[in-house]
């Protein structure tokens, strides 16, 4: 099926933000290949300028290396993938934490919801 | 360029060509039937009372059946060309004809030609089943006595008979007269083509109803063609008087006819010929 | 570096009150997947047709790659009609010959094995495929040709969302990456992702040609709600 883009941004960083969590999430493992501009252009149903941008975007920070004979790989620096990881989580965070704020709850009240809904997280999702 | 688009015209035509070219053997086979009916034969016997069955009665209907069928197969073939010549050029294939890299002559000429040989196919076809005809009919009439190698010897007699009369009446050779049959068999389907092919591609200067004034258009160039013919004619007549050529009568006629009719043909067929490739190169305007 | 389409002045008036298109310049650059968008009746098709030498202007001029649409021109375009242009007695195999004949940068491997993809035996006569399969046969036939400019005429218009996606991934996977691409369609929402540059047309009036990207940035919606917006009326 063709990617859900939001409709209000730039498709671009749709882009990279749906790659740059494809690969943190270990769909595309460090060190493996990535398909080219115009096979995932194709997959995504957008158009491969689009994507040759996203795919430039995160060559700069890193996270995909172009070799000149093979194509285009995810980094095998497992480090630098792990940053992006805590990165994308903390931002995450910042965002729950200021919304949860803006509804009034207290530190404490936060971290007690939390606890809760983790746990009906690990009920409605038996682990296996 | 030419050469595929003359192909595919080949291609897409050459089944109803030959499908016609069988019915007119079919229809030869006919016209043949209706000749066998007793009564032929006994115009050369000399028997004195002659009974007439129903099959006598059938064969004049038959016969005349016959000429209806074979003009019938030359305007089916000739329709046939023209709509071929309108869908492909005029309606949604026209979408694919004038989208190909080829120019506006090459593709007018294939078409011309493709179907100008097909009319010429079937006009060879008509004249052959006519000729079949000549024979079966002298099958029927030829007394008893008189063979087939009597009659094939005496051939040149008769051709020099009819070759007097000729020269005669019409101040032209047998012979003559044959090259220019030959002329119309094989020059005449052309220009047919290219007055159709002009009718339609005239309508389609126009903003709606364009096979209407396609065939309005057919018309008018009909009346032009025979407006100038006679003009012509009379033209040539007048300076053949004025030469003071020595012809007479109906030589005359004959003459200025055939003349006239080389000229307007020609020049009709060229300015028709334009028409097309005006509409196609600077007036394309497909719905 | 001229533009890969130049359109001067362009306009086509079937007669005095009726203007498809009304005096319309524009310039379209190489290498980009570009909308031709308003609603039904805006001149899109009208515009398209001229490009293609099927409609002959009232007025202006259309050059591609520099040279006035004619002979020249009509071997670096390939244009997808919003009709069908085969007859349906034709053998797809017959078909390919037609093509492979007369269209130097038509490749039949590529042709054959979309085809293959979809099933599609090359002995089948168009007329027995569903409606559906002949319409892309006739994009295989289109997007199989290496051009330089791609014309599609409302290739999405009534498909269900599946044939939506195949046919979008199969302008995508083989249009030549130095050419550029014009998709027409009243649908932008379905089609918005894949596109670079967006013209927007209105009763035969050029409103607005523009990167999709800044539409994005500058009014902070879709093209799609952009579009509505603009034509609300």
């Amino acid at each position: 099926m063709a990617w859900e883009l939001e409709a209000d941004r730039p498709i671009y960083a749709q882009l990279v933000e749906r790659i740059q969590m494809q690969i943190v999430s270990g769909y595309y493992p460090a060190g493996g290949k990535l398909p080219s501009v115009r096979e995932l252009a194709a997959i995504a149903a957008v158009n491969p300028n689009t994507m040759q941008k996203a795919f430039a975007e995160l060559e700069r920070n890193g996270l995909i290396v172009t070799q000149r004979t093979n194509g285009r790989n995810v980094t095998e620096d497992t480090e630098l993938i792990e940053t992006v990881r805590r990165n994308l989580a903390g931002e995450l965070l910042q965002t729950f934490f200021s919304k949860m704020k803006e509804l009034g709850y207290t530190r404490e009240q936060i971290r007690e919801l939390t606890d809760k809904g983790l746990a009906q997280a690990d009920e409605n999702e038996p682990a296996g | 360029m030419l050469g595929k688009l003359m192909k595919y015209e080949w291609k897409n035509t050459w089944k109803v060509g030959v499908l016609v070219l069988c019915c007119l053997l079919l229809v030869t086979l006919f016209g043949g039937i209706s000749l066998q009916a007793p009564v032929w034969r006994s115009l050369s016997t000399s028997a004195s009372r002659y009974q007439v069955s129903l099959w006598d009665l059938m064969s004049i209907p038959m016969l005349l059946i016959y000429v209806l069928m074979l003009a019938g197969l030359y305007y089916a073939v000739f329709i046939y060309l023209a709509v071929h010549f309108y869908r492909t050029m005029y309606t949604d294939e026209g979408y694919l004809t004038h989208t190909l890299p080829a120019g506006k002559h090459q593709i007018l000429i294939s078409k011309i030609v493709n179907s100008g040989i097909w009319m010429i196919f079937v006009n060879l076809g008509i004249c052959l089943s006519t000729l079949a005809m000549v024979v079966f009919i002298t099958c029927a009439l030829k007394p008893e006595d008189i063979t087939w190698s009597m009659m094939w010897n005496n051939m040149s007699l008769v051709w020099d008979e009819i070759d007097e009369l000729y020269r005669d009446i019409f101040g032209i050779s047998l012979s003559g007269y044959i090259v220019q049959l030959i002329i119309t068999v094989l020059a005449g389907p052309f220009y047919s083509m290219i007055t159709i092919f002009g009718a339609i591609s005239i309508g389609q200067l126009f903003a709606k109803r364009r096979v209407l004034m396609a065939v309005v258009g057919y018309i008018g160039i009909r009346v032009v063609n025979a407006l100038l013919g006679s003009i012509v004619r009379n033209l040539i007549r007048l300076g053949m008087l004025r030469g003071d050529s020595g012809d007479e009568g109906i030589q005359y006629y004959m003459r200025s006819t055939m003349y006239s009719g080389f000229i307007v043909a020609v020049l009709m067929a060229a300015l028709l010929y334009f028409a097309s490739y005006y509409v196609t190169s600077r007036k394309l305007n497909l719905e | 570096m001229s533009e890969l389409v130049e359109i001067e002045g362009l306009t086509k008036a079937y007669d005095a009150a009726h203007v498809a298109v009304n005096n319309i310049t524009l310039a379209l650059p190489k290498g980009k997947i570009i909308g031709l968008l308003g609603p039904n009746g805006s001149g899109k098709t009208t515009l398209i047709k001229m490009i293609n030498g099927l409609l002959t202007p009232t007025q202006g001029r259309i050059k591609i790659n520099g040279i006035p649409v004619g002979l020249e021109t009509k071997a670096h375009v390939a244009y997808l009609p919003d009709r069908t242009y085969l007859t349906g007695n034709q053998k797809i195999s017959e078909i390919l010959d037609y093509f492979a004949d007369f269209y130097q940068d038509f490749s039949r491997e590529k042709a054959e094995e979309m085809l293959n993809n979809l099933g599609i035996e090359p002995s089948t006569r168009l007329k027995t495929l569903s409606k559906g399969n002949k319409e892309k046969v006739q994009l295989i036939l289109v997007m199989s040709r290496s051009a330089d400019l791609y014309v599609l005429d409302e290739p999405i218009a009534g498909v269900d969302p599946a044939a939506r996606d195949y046919i979008l991934r199969t302008i995508i996977n083989n249009y030549n990456p130095e050419a550029t691409v014009i998709i027409s369609t009243h649908l932008i929402g379905d089609i918005e992702q894949v596109l670079d540059e967006v013209v927007f047309m209105r009763y035969g009036h050029l409103v607005l040609y523009t990167s999709v990207d800044n539409i994005r940035e500058q009014h902070g919606k879709s093209v799609d709600a952009y579009f509505r917006e603009v034509f609300a009326c």
